[in-house]
C-alpha cells in the first residue's frame, strides 16, 4: 500500500518534469522571428489602423521605436504575449500594438524595421497602408482626381499670426493662434503655447470661435488671442505655437469577425446605418503645430530719452484730479492720476510728482483695468502756505511717432487753512458766571406698590403641597416596574420552554376546569367528557413538554414514568384517559353525580403534579 | 296665610345668611384694591392691616404680598418689609421692582446677616437657569418631563426594536428630565423641607435655652435670614448662616 503510494508520487514528480524540461527546450530550440502586420491595408482619413510588431519564440522583447512617418502619426497602444502547447512543441510570442492615423492620403510603407536586442539584431518584413478618402474606402473603384483629395493635415491645422514683423522693446504685438477644423470631433483642446524666449509671458484669453471658408472648406475656427512684447533687442523667432487636444477617430470592428459579418454577411447591408452602429470612436491623441513667424525687437531711441521715462511705450493720455480741495494743514488731499491708452500697461509706472516741496507725500495704490492704469496718491499739506497741488509729469515713446512724450499736469489749486490751535495744557479755574458741574446724586427709595394684584393663589395649594403629590409621583415608577416585569415574563416565555410550558399547563387546567363544571351542571356528559380529554391534553402536554395533540394514554404514562411519578397517580391519570375514551367513542355516558365524582378525581391529579417536579 | 308667612320669614333667614356669609368672605381684589388705596393716603399701619387681612383669609399673590412689604417698610418695620419680600420672591422671582426694594431694604437693614443657604456651590450653578422660575412652575415641568419620560422609558421596554433607533433622543430627554427632578428636588428642599425665616425685630437676643434668663448667645439684627428648626412653647430654635444654633422668641422671627 505504501509501496504503491510512492510509486504514484514519483510517477507524478516525472510527468511534470518531462512537461517543464519540454517546455523550457522547446522555448530555448526555437529562432526568434519578427514580423509585422496590419490589421487592414487600407483605411480612411480618420479611421486608424493596427499595426502588429510579433516577436516569435521569444516574450522579452520591449516594444521598438518606429520614429516618425511622413504623413502618419503613430501611437503605441501595448504588447499582446501567447504560448501554445501542441505535441510537445511550445510555441511564445510577443506582439507589440500600434495605433495608426493617417494625416494625409497616400500609400505608405511600414517597415522593414530593424532592431537589436541582447545582441541579436532582428529585420521584419515590410507592409503598405492605404491612406484613402472616407467615401473612397468604402467604393475603392471611384477614385478622384489629385486635386479634389483632402488629406487630415488640411481639415485640422493650426496657424500663428503676428501682426507686426518689427517692434520696439515693451512695444505691444498683438499674436493670434487660430486653430481649423473641418469635420472632425475635437475635444480637450488646451491653450497654446510656444517658445517665448525674448518675449514676456503669454497670456491667452477665452477663445473666440467662429466659422470660416478657407479654399473650398467650411472650418470651425477657434481663435485665441494674446499681447506680447519683446524684453529685449534681437531677431526671433516666434513659434511654433503648439495646441494639444483629443481627436475622435473612428474604430471599425474587423471585417470577418464577429456579429456584424454573421448577421450582415451581404454587401448591401453595409449601408450607413450599419457602418455607424458597428463603429466604435476611440480619443487619438494629437498635438498641432502652427508655422512660425520672424520678429526684429528694435531698442528705444537713445537721443532725447526724458528724465523720468521708466519704460512706458505705447499711446496714452493723462488724466490729473484732486480732491478735496479746500483743506486744513495737515488734512490729507487724494491725487488721482489715470494713464489712459493703447500701450503696454506693465511698463506704466506712477507719474513722479515735482514740486511736492510743504507736502507729506504716501505711497501711491495702483489699480489696472482694460485699457486704464490708475495711481490714487494722498499728500497732506504741512502748512497753509501752499496755494496749489504738485504737479505731476508721465513720459512714454510713442511708437507710431517714433518719439519721446511727456505730459505734466496738476498744479490745481487749493486752499489751504491753518491747523486747529491746540495750545499747552494750563489750569484753568472756573469762570466766575458758571457753576461748577457736579456728579448728580440721586436718590433712593423703595418701588411703588403694585396697581394689581396678579395671581391669586391659595395658600398651601400648590401641586407640592397636597397630600395625592408624592403618590402621584410614585405612579409612574410602578408603572415602569410593572412594564419591566411584564416584558420579562414575555422574554422568559420566549426563551425558557419549561417555565412557559408550566405557565400555558395552569393556564389550561384552569379554564379547562372552570369549563368542565360548567359541563357537569349542563349534565351533557359527551361534551363533558369531550372538555376533559382536551383539557388533560392541554395540561399534560405543557407540563411535560410535549405538543398537546400528541398525548395519549400511552405517552402520558412514560413520561410520567421516566420522571419518577408515583404508580398509583399514573394509574389514576390513564385511567382517566380510558373514563374518556369510553365515553367518546361509546354511547355508554355517566350520570351526572359521577361527572362530578370525575371532575373531582382529576383536581385531585391535576394538584398532585402540580406540587410535583416535572 | 299663615303658611306663605312662614315661608316669608325662612326666605328671609335664608338671604341674612346668605348676605352674612358674603360679608364674611370679602373678595380679596376688593380689599387689595382698598388698601392700595389707604396706602396712597399714606396710612400705612390701616393699608398692613387690610393686606394682612387678605393673606389670613388663605389667598394670597405676589404682588399682595410686595405690597404689604411696600408697607411695612414706610412704617420702618424693615424686617417684617423683607418679610414679606421673601415670602412675595417665592411667587414672582422675576419681577424687577421687587429685587430693588428687596435689595433696598436689605441694604437699609445694615445689620442684616446674609441668609442662610445650606447648598453647595454646584447645586447653585445647576439651579441658576431656573431661578427666575417659582417652585410652582419648576413642579409642572418637572413633573411634566418625569410622565412623558416614564412613558417613553415604557414604550422602549415593551418594544426593544425601537431602542436603537430612539436611543439619542431618549438620551437626551432623559437628561432634560433629569436636570429638572433635580432642580425641583433641590428648590424643594430650600423652601419647603428647610423652614426659613427671617429676624422681623431689631437686635434680638439668641439665648441657649427657650427660657427668657437664659444667657444670650447672640444677637440678631432686623432682616437676618435664619432656618428655623423648632417651634416650642413660643420659642423657635433657630440655626445661623454660620452654623451657630440659638433660641429666639417666636415672634421675633417670621416663618416666610
Amino acid at each position: 500500500m505504501y509501496k504503491a503510494r510512492i510509486t504514484h508520487k514519483i510517477t507524478k514528480i516525472a510527468f511534470f518534469a518531462a512537461i517543464t524540461i519540454s517546455i523550457i527546450g522547446g522555448a530555448f530550440a526555437r529562432e526568434i522571428k519578427f514580423e509585422v502586420n496590419l490589421d487592414r491595408n487600407r483605411v480612411a482619413l480618420g479611421e486608424t489602423a493596427q499595426l502588429g510588431l510579433s516577436f516569435y519564440g521569444t516574450q522579452n522583447i520591449p516594444a521598438p521605436d518606429l520614429g516618425n512617418v511622413d504623413g502618419l502619426e503613430i501611437r503605441y497602444v501595448g504588447p499582446s504575449t501567447m504560448m501554445t502547447v501542441m505535441n510537445g512543441q511550445v510555441s511564445s510570442s510577443i506582439t507589440h500594438r500600434y495605433s495608426i492615423l493617417p494625416l494625409k492620403l497616400g500609400r505608405f510603407q511600414l517597415g522593414p524595421y530593424k532592431f537589436t536586442y541582447k545582441p541579436d539584431d532582428y529585420t521584419s518584413n515590410m507592409v503598405f497602408l492605404e491612406a484613402v478618402e472616407e467615401k473612397a474606402r468604402a467604393v475603392a473603384q471611384d477614385e478622384k482626381p489629385a486635386s479634389e483629395r483632402i488629406d487630415l493635415e488640411d481639415r485640422i491645422y493650426l496657424t500663428l499670426s503676428v501682426d507686426k514683423v518689427s517692434a520696439y522693446v515693451n512695444e505691444l504685438i498683438p499674436v493670434t493662434v487660430k486653430l481649423y477644423v473641418n469635420n472632425l470631433n475635437v475635444s480637450d483642446i488646451q491653450l497654446p503655447s510656444f517658445a517665448q524666449e525674448g518675449f514676456s509671458k503669454v497670456d491667452f484669453k477665452e477663445p473666440k470661435q467662429y466659422r470660416e471658408r478657407a479654399g473650398d472648406l467650411l472650418y470651425d475656427v477657434l481663435e485665441f488671442k494674446t499681447n506680447i512684447f519683446g524684453t529685449r533687442p534681437g531677431d526671433y523667432r516666434l513659434g511654433p505655437a503648439k495646441v494639444k487636444c483629443n481627436v475622435m477617430v473612428r474604430k471599425r470592428v474587423p471585417k470577418g469577425s464577429g456579429l456584424r459579418d454573421d448577421f450582415f454577411g451581404d454587401d448591401h447591408f453595409r449601408d450607413s446605418f450599419y457602418e455607424d452602429f458597428f463603429t466604435r470612436y476611440e480619443k487619438f491623441p494629437l498635438e498641432l503645430k502652427s508655422q512660425d513667424s520672424q520678429l526684429i525687437i528694435s531698442p528705444l531711441p537713445a537721443d532725447g530719452v526724458p528724465a523720468d521715462f521708466t519704460g512706458a511705450v505705447g499711446d496714452y493720455q493723462f488724466i490729473f484730479n484732486a480732491n478735496p480741495r479746500k483743506v486744513k494743514a495737515g488734512d490729507p488731499i487724494t491725487l488721482k492720476m489715470d494713464i489712459n491708452g493703447t500701450g503696454n500697461l506693465n511698463t506704466v509706472l506712477a507719474p513722479k510728482l515735482e514740486d511736492a516741496t510743504g507736502f507729506k507725500v504716501y505711497e501711491p495704490q495702483v489699480k489696472t483695468e482694460e485699457g486704464r492704469k490708475s495711481f490714487t496718491q494722498v499728500v497732506m499739506p504741512v502748512t497753509d502756505r501752499l496755494t496749489h497741488t504738485p504737479r505731476a509729469s508721465f513720459s512714454y515713446f510713442d511708437p507710431n511717432t517714433k518719439q519721446y512724450k511727456t505730459i505734466t499736469q496738476g498744479s490745481i489749486p487749493i486752499i489751504v487753512e491753518k491747523a486747529k490751535e491746540e495750545g499747552p495744557s494750563q489750569v484753568v479755574g472756573p469762570a466766575p458766571d458758571r457753576e461748577t458741574a457736579q456728579p448728580e446724586e440721586l436718590s433712593r427709595d423703595i418701588v411703588y406698590i403694585k396697581d394689581s394684584p396678579g395671581d391669586w393663589a391659595r395658600a398651601g395649594g400648590a401641586l407640592y403641597m397636597t397630600a395625592f403629590f408624592w403618590p402621584f409621583m410614585a405612579a409612574p415608577l410602578c408603572m415602569l416596574f410593572i412594564v419591566f416585569l411584564i416584558e420579562r415574563r414575555r422574554e422568559r416565555m420566549k426563551s425558557d420552554s419549561v417555565y412557559a410550558g408550566r405557565i400555558r399547563s395552569v393556564k389550561a387546567a384552569r379554564e379547562g376546569l372552570k369549563e368542565l363544571r360548567r359541563r357537569v351542571n349542563d349534565k351533557d356528559c359527551r361534551l363533558f367528557y369531550e372538555s376533559m380529554f382536551l383539557t388533560l391534553q392541554g395540561y399534560l402536554g405543557n407540563r411535560i413538554g410535549v405538543s398537546p395533540a400528541g398525548i395519549t394514554s400511552d405517552v402520558v404514562e412514560n413520561a410520567l414514568r421516566a420522571k419518577g411519578i408515583d404508580v398509583e397517580i399514573i394509574k389514576k391519570v390513564t385511567r382517566l384517559f380510558e373514563l374518556c375514551d369510553r365515553a367518546r367513542f361509546a354511547i355508554m355516558c355517566q350520570d351526572g353525580i359521577r361527572m362530578q365524582d370525575d371532575l373531582k378525581y382529576m383536581e385531585e391529579i391535576i394538584k398532585y403534579l402540580e406540587r410535583a417536579k416535572l | 296665610m299663615r303658611k306663605n308667612i312662614a315661608c316669608l320669614i325662612f326666605c328671609v333667614f335664608i338671604c341674612r345668611a346668605v348676605y352674612a356669609d358674603q360679608e364674611k368672605k370679602a373678595d380679596p381684589n376688593q380689599l387689595f384694591y382698598g388698601a392700595n388705596s389707604v396706602y396712597e393716603k399714606g396710612d400705612y399701619a390701616k393699608a398692613i392691616e387690610q393686606y394682612l387681612s387678605v393673606i389670613d383669609s388663605g389667598i394670597t399673590s405676589g404682588n399682595l404680598l410686595y405690597n404689604a412689604g411696600n408697607a411695612f417698610f414706610k412704617s420702618g418695620k424693615i424686617g417684617h418689609a423683607i418679610l414679606h419680600y421673601k415670602k412675595a420672591e417665592r411667587m414672582i422671582p422675576h419681577d424687577s421692582d421687587l429685587k430693588s426694594n428687596l435689595g433696598y431694604a436689605r441694604s437699609v437693614a445694615a445689620d442684616a446677616a446674609p441668609e442662610s443657604d445650606p447648598a453647595g456651590r454646584l447645586v447653585r450653578i445647576a439651579v441658576y437657569p431656573l431661578k427666575d422660575l417659582g417652585l410652582v412652575k419648576v413642579t409642572l415641568i418637572s413633573v411634566a418631563l418625569y410622565i412623558v419620560t416614564a412613558l417613553i422609558t415604557a414604550i422602549l421596554i415593551l418594544h426593544p426594536d425601537l431602542r436603537r433607533r430612539f436611543l439619542a433622543s431618549y438620551v437626551l430627554i432623559l437628561t432634560v428630565s433629569l436636570y429638572g427632578i433635580f432642580v425641583f428636588c433641590a428648590r424643594y428642599y430650600d423652601e419647603v423641607v428647610l423652614v426659613r425665616g427671617i429676624v422681623v425685630e431689631k437686635d434680638v437676643d439668641a439665648k441657649y435655652e427657650p427660657i427668657d434668663k437664659s444667657t444670650t448667645y447672640f444677637k440678631l439684627g432686623h432682616g437676618a435670614g435664619v432656618v428655623i428648626l423648632k417651634t416650642k412653647n413660643g420659642w423657635r430654635r433657630i440655626r445661623r448662616s454660620d452654623g451657630k444654633v440659638a433660641w429666639v422668641k417666636e415672634e421675633s422671627v417670621g416663618q416666610i
